[in-house]
């Protein structure tokens, strides 16, 4: 019977692939259908086809990156090189020891090219978890161009000067919680425990806390196709999972602290059903609805933050190309050379994913219109999109 | 967690393991806790946390040991748990010289978040790796002095020299100070709090019945 089932898998995947390989060769090629792929249970099933499918994803194809020189001297390069060096377990155990060292090279170049082509990009420990998925996926060459368009879209607020950013969008966990579990959210306030368990979760992709690179790589898949804030919907489903173990016990900070640090790091994480689960509740409550749910809620107890709050939604649907608009970067720390061609590009990328078919990749433009009846909003402008 | 981590205790301390970057803290810790020592520990992100129970002079005394991520930008994330810190521990490498100059931001750091009277201990730590070793025992001791540390501590994770030891002088003097009945008043009103409305995990049991 096992090995009936096994077939049965072995056969779906096989036409998986199949479907998956005729959307790439359709003219213009079906990226919507590629999304919906990569999405659904097992994702896109092998590396061979995640280096065909993530640029799509990514829309980096027939892009070009000159690599620059001298990034060795990059002033992030000793904190670069302490993380390379100690990202040992993140490689396939059976890899020799000169396979790793040259793996490790090559990730030290990767990370410090990025940050070399974008000063205004701020290296965080964590982000070099996330370079080796892609490195390990998808090799050197590849790896550079899609992580370096990932690092200004879907990473880009965890690479600010601070981590403020990355704070506030730890907090929308709660609202996330809330609308599924207003219980357990009443209990994890009460500990005091905060949304800081969830850190690493976030800022890595969860490669810091899963334990197989193919678990990750197929979270990859799905996170790739989706919103920048998936990853905080998906990190409420492992809290939500694990809810009946938070509640049992003492109601104090360390204990909910150590059970939600541990959801995460179990075997048998149930990956596709979290992966179901977190593209349902993504659909049911859009970050329009938290964002207003979480504003009215700073409305009312921390009117300074409301602004703030909002704000950060808003550049989550049009990245750093509002921020360049205006001109909440200095002039100097922006990459000037390529400032044109980059954000045309950019503005592709946005339109290509806004038009995507599917509720959970495509829902952008509901902000807009979120927006638009928040009366209290001091600054308009920020809210329109390119 | 397993039964024993959460029976019963005598003393509960919250300590805060702090430091650069790379200096050892997590191998410190995992040392400690079981006796095992990781050639390439990953780096820390974020704040992580683990107990472990010890004995002293027949007390069971339960530690929460906070091990936090050494990059600057953590930082704010986690000065947080300082707050309600019983102790701290700091640690540095004797073979780095920017982790022992930078100390000062740190030793900043729980002056400015830190309760006045937690307890700190300073680790310098990789003392196995006596052929590159940059900072004198006395340039640390004077450290330690300076920032009215109980002690300080070379260790190294890799030999297990002075783990333990680091460990216990930091709860025994806890203990110590937590069993003296004429602090205890004092203590819970410098504490004021804050965090907590029935909180009562930190600082001694019979304080708190």
């Amino acid at each position: 019977k096992l090995t009936m089932s096994k077939n049965a898998v072995k056969s779906r995947h096989r036409s998986k692939e199949a479907a998956i390989l005729k959307a790439l060769c359709k003219v213009p090629v079906d990226v919507v259908q590629l999304r919906k792929f990569a999405i659904a249970p097992d994702g896109l099933l092998n590396n061979d086809i995640r280096r065909q499918v993530w640029p799509y994803l990514l829309n980096t194809v027939r892009q070009e990156l000159d690599k620059p020189q001298n990034v060795r001297s990059h002033r992030e390069c000793q904190q670069v090189l302490l993380d390379v060096n100690r990202s040992g377990k993140r490689f396939p155990p059976d890899l020799p020891e000169d396979r790793i060292t040259e793996l490790q090279d090559q990730l030290t170049d990767l990370i410090l090219s990025v940050l070399t082509l974008h000063p205004e990009l701020n290296y965080y420990q964590g982000y070099h978890d996330i370079c080796i998925t892609f490195l390990l996926a998808c090799g050197p060459d590849l790896s550079l161009l899609l992580v370096d368009r990932l690092s200004t879209h879907h990473l880009r607020d965890f690479m600010d000067p601070t981590m403020n950013s990355t704070t506030h969008i730890l907090n929308y966990l709660i609202p996330i919680l809330n609308k599924s579990n207003p219980e357990l959210v009443e209990y994890i306030a009460k500990s005091e425990v905060g949304t800081t368990f969830a850190i690493s979760w976030l800022i890595t992709w969860y490669s810091y806390v899963l334990r197989n690179q193919s678990d990750i790589e197929r979270l990859y898949d799905f996170f790739l196709s989706c919103n920048p804030l998936m990853p905080i919907y998906f990190a409420a489903q492992i809290v939500l999972l694990n809810s009946s173990q938070i509640m049992t016990g003492e109601c104090e900070m360390s204990r909910v602290y150590q059970v939600l640090l541990q959801s995460a790091r179990q075997p048998t994480l149930p990956l596709e059903y979290l992966i179901s689960k977190s593209s349902d509740s993504f659909i049911l409550f859009p970050p329009s609805s938290l964002a207003r749910e979480a504003a009215q809620y700073y409305k009312n107890n921390l009117a300074v933050s409301t602004f703030c709050d909002y704000a950060l939604v808003a550049r989550h649907e049009t990245p750093d190309v509002v921020l360049r608009r205006r001109g909440i970067y200095p002039d100097d720390k922006l990459p000037k050379k390529q400032e044109a061609p980059v954000v045309s590009l950019k503005q592709s990328y946005w339109n290509a994913s806004r038009t995507a078919a599917l509720a959970v990749s495509g829902a952008v433009g509901a902000v807009v219109v979120a927006a638009s009846s928040l009366d209290w909003l001091p600054d308009f402008d920020l809210l329109v999109l390119p | 967690m397993n039964k024993e981590e959460n029976d019963n205790y005598d003393f509960l301390f919250k300590i805060i393991l702090i430091g650069d970057p790379g200096v050892g803290k997590t191998c410190v810790l995992q040392r400690f806790k079981s006796g095992i020592w990781i050639e390439s520990q990953s780096s820390t992100i974020g704040v992580d946390f683990c107990m472990k129970s010890c004995n002293i002079d027949g007390k069971i005394v339960k530690l929460q040991i906070w091990d936090t991520a050494g990059q600057e930008r953590f930082r704010t994330i986690t000065q947080t748990y300082y707050r309600s810190a019983n102790g701290v521990l700091c640690a540095f490498d004797i073979t780095s010289e920017s982790s022992f100059c930078n100390l000062n931001r740190w030793m900043e750091d729980v002056a400015r978040y830190c309760a006045g009277d937690a307890l700190k201990l300073l680790i310098g730590n990789k003392c196995d790796k006596v052929n590159h070793r940059v900072v004198t025992e006395e340039e640390a001791t004077n450290v330690a002095t300076n920032w009215e540390a109980l002690d300080y501590v070379e260790t190294s994770a890799k030999d297990n020299t002075n783990i333990d030891h680091a460990f216990m002088k930091l709860a025994s003097e806890l203990v110590k100070k937590h069993s003296n009945p004429n602090l205890q008043q004092g203590d819970l009103a410098s504490k004021g709090f804050s965090l907590a409305n029935d909180r009562k995990s930190i600082s001694s049991k019979s304080v708190c019945c």
